[in-house]
């Protein structure tokens, strides 16, 4: 197999990490962070593609759109409420989980933008119904 | 929004030095370069940040200090919309669809952050092209309000329109309308259309319709194909029956309340089952009784505001009852405790607003049940006073009532024997 020139082809690579905080709430509501198998709470929803603020629709989205699936959610109602069912707007963003988040950055040395958006995600996914995204930058 | 999409100060400067629009494809250079799409600037942010949309699509503010140099990269181009040519299907009958304003016609605002109403009716019927599949769809917009900014003025604009197409060949008429007072407006269009010949759905959304969980879509659906469907008569209020979009519930006008802040089955019937539900598509009739109680068509569309919802609480200040004596006020629907009730304090301050003519009508706070002022003794007295109870009609539908029928009698005998008819299901 050939080798491939990195630098010619322009590749960048990313290293996306995931953690869950050791919070005492979730981060758009007062929920604790617990982790349960017990879903009690069932609610079905069909998920439509909505333009972005571009006006633009994302292609995955309406991929999804055309399998026209009704999505079930099972919740566990310690975890989870009226927020994560985009059934209430979202709270303030929780203070300790942007503290730590600040503090892992400084220890990484990020670039670390003066200010934070928060936003509404467009692309239809799965996970759950409240379409706001979990992370900021 | 203005020209300048929300920036000011040193943001702005910075923008018109560097001849950058909102739109444009840009690359900022500071002590990393970013590459992105210059966004609006919500109207509460300072002007120390410009806003870009990266490529990951997340938003960033950038401080404008630390900018060394911007570079735009394409600057943004106006696509025209294209209109697209609406083909009816003659096979299938015609719905109107009026646009009052509302989150179900709205999107979210980048100067304040906040939603707004922005979307026309026929961006609605654009966006759900279920619809189509329906009936054909006609859009207007009436007026493009949230529903707190709507008075009863409105009210009549919206009666009025009404009037004028109840010899139409629409099956039904949609109104797209705010959540939060929209029963107010479902109850006034009972009481003034009484008897219109076809029925009228008023339908919105605790979502707003530019994010893919909005409930907009399957409310407006339900409600076509009720309105297409039910084969009856009446004014309804279309909305989600619960957490799930499957289920769609269509309310009695005069029987229904908001009683939830954010979630999307918010409405109820006070009392009883919806009018109808509609699931997955199928139209179910939950009641027997006929929603107005004379078939023929009655519009009796005038209006006087001068009536009071007064709740009673602890501590009620009589006082504030003889300022609405004082400011003109005809009559005062009491929210009481309870069957019915107010405190003794009271008594004198009502028998004034008797000797003064006032219509004075009791509901109950409990919301939910019949008031029922024979039972206890405080009561009787109110009755003794010239307290009329207004049997289980809630205090906003009879608020709206007391409205219309202020404006539709020549006294206060005429007004209470309005007041006591059952016009369109609000008992």
């Amino acid at each position: 197999m050939a080798e491939i020139d990195f630098e010619k082809i322009g590749l960048k690579v990313g290293l996306e990490i995931h953690q869950q905080l050791d919070t005492h709430k979730k981060l758009f509501c007062k929920c604790r962070p617990v982790e349960s198998d017990e879903y009690t709470e069932k609610f079905s929803r069909s998920l439509r593609t909505a333009k972005s603020e571009l006006g633009e629709l994302d292609p995955a989205a309406l991929f999804e759109k055309a399998k026209s699936k009704k999505i079930n959610y099972y919740a566990n109602s310690q975890s989870s409420c009226l927020v994560e069912k985009d059934d209430e707007p979202p709270h303030e963003l929780d203070h300790d989980a942007k503290k730590i988040s600040l503090l892992i950055s400084s220890m990484l040395e990020s670039k670390i933008f003066s200010e934070i958006h928060v936003m509404r995600k467009t692309r239809l996914a799965f996970k759950g119904p409240c379409l706001f995204p979990k992370e900021e930058i | 929004m203005s020209d300048d999409k929300g920036y000011s100060g040193n943001a702005l400067d910075c923008l018109k030095k560097n001849n950058v629009k909102v739109g444009d494809s840009i690359k900022i250079t500071s002590e990393l370069t970013y590459s992105g799409i210059l966004m609006p600037r919500y109207e509460s942010g300072d002007d120390k940040h410009l806003v870009l949309k990266l490529g990951s699509g997340y938003n960033v503010g950038i401080d404008v200090d630390e900018i060394q140099k911007i570079q735009v990269v394409s600057s943004s181009e106006v696509k025209p919309k294209q209109s697209q040519e609406k083909k009816d299907d003659p096979t299938l009958p015609k719905i109107l669809l009026l646009s009052t304003g509302g989150t179900i016609a709205s999107k979210v605002d980048y100067r304040t952050g906040a939603v707004t109403p922005a979307l026309s009716a026929s961006d609605l019927n654009e966006a759900v092209p279920e619809l189509g599949k329906i009936a054909n769809i006609d859009a207007e917009v009436l007026f493009s309000e949230y529903s707190e900014n709507l008075q009863p003025e409105h009210w009549t604009e919206i009666a009025e329109k009404l009037d004028s197409l109840a010899n139409s060949d629409y099956k039904g008429i949609l109104i797209a309308h705010g959540t939060d007072t929209m029963h107010y407006t479902s109850s006034f269009l009972s009481f003034a259309l009484a008897g219109f010949p076809i029925p009228v759905a008023l339908v919105g959304s605790q979502r707003s319709s530019d994010r893919p969980s909005s409930d907009a879509a399957p409310n407006l659906i339900a409600a076509s194909k009720f309105l297409v469907e039910s084969n009856t008569k009446g004014i309804f209020l279309v909305m989600h029956h619960n957490d799930n979009d499957q289920t769609v519930a269509c309310h009695a006008g005069t029987r229904v309340r908001k009683n939830h802040t954010s979630k999307r089955g918010a409405f109820e019937t006070i009392g009883g089952d919806p009018a109808f539900t509609v699931f997955e598509g199928k139209v179910t009739k939950n009641i027997q009784d006929e929603f107005f109680k004379d078939a023929k068509y009655n519009p009796r569309i005038k209006i006087d505001t001068k009536v009071a919802l007064v709740k009673y609480h602890p501590g009620y200040e009589p006082k504030l009852i003889e300022n609405l004596i004082q400011t003109g006020c005809r009559a005062i629907i009491f929210e009481g405790t309870g069957l019915g009730h107010v405190g003794r304090t009271m008594y004198d301050v009502i028998k004034k607003a008797k000797e003064n003519d006032l219509f004075l009508g009791m509901t109950s706070q409990c919301i939910d049940g019949r008031v029922r002022m024979t039972v206890y003794e405080s009561g009787r007295d109110l009755l003794e006073l010239g307290i009329t109870p207004l049997e289980n009609m809630t205090p906003e539908t009879s608020l709206v009532k007391a409205m219309w029928a202020l404006g539709n009698s020549k006294n206060t005998d005429e007004m209470k024997s309005l007041m006591l008819e059952n016009i369109a299901s609000e008992f």
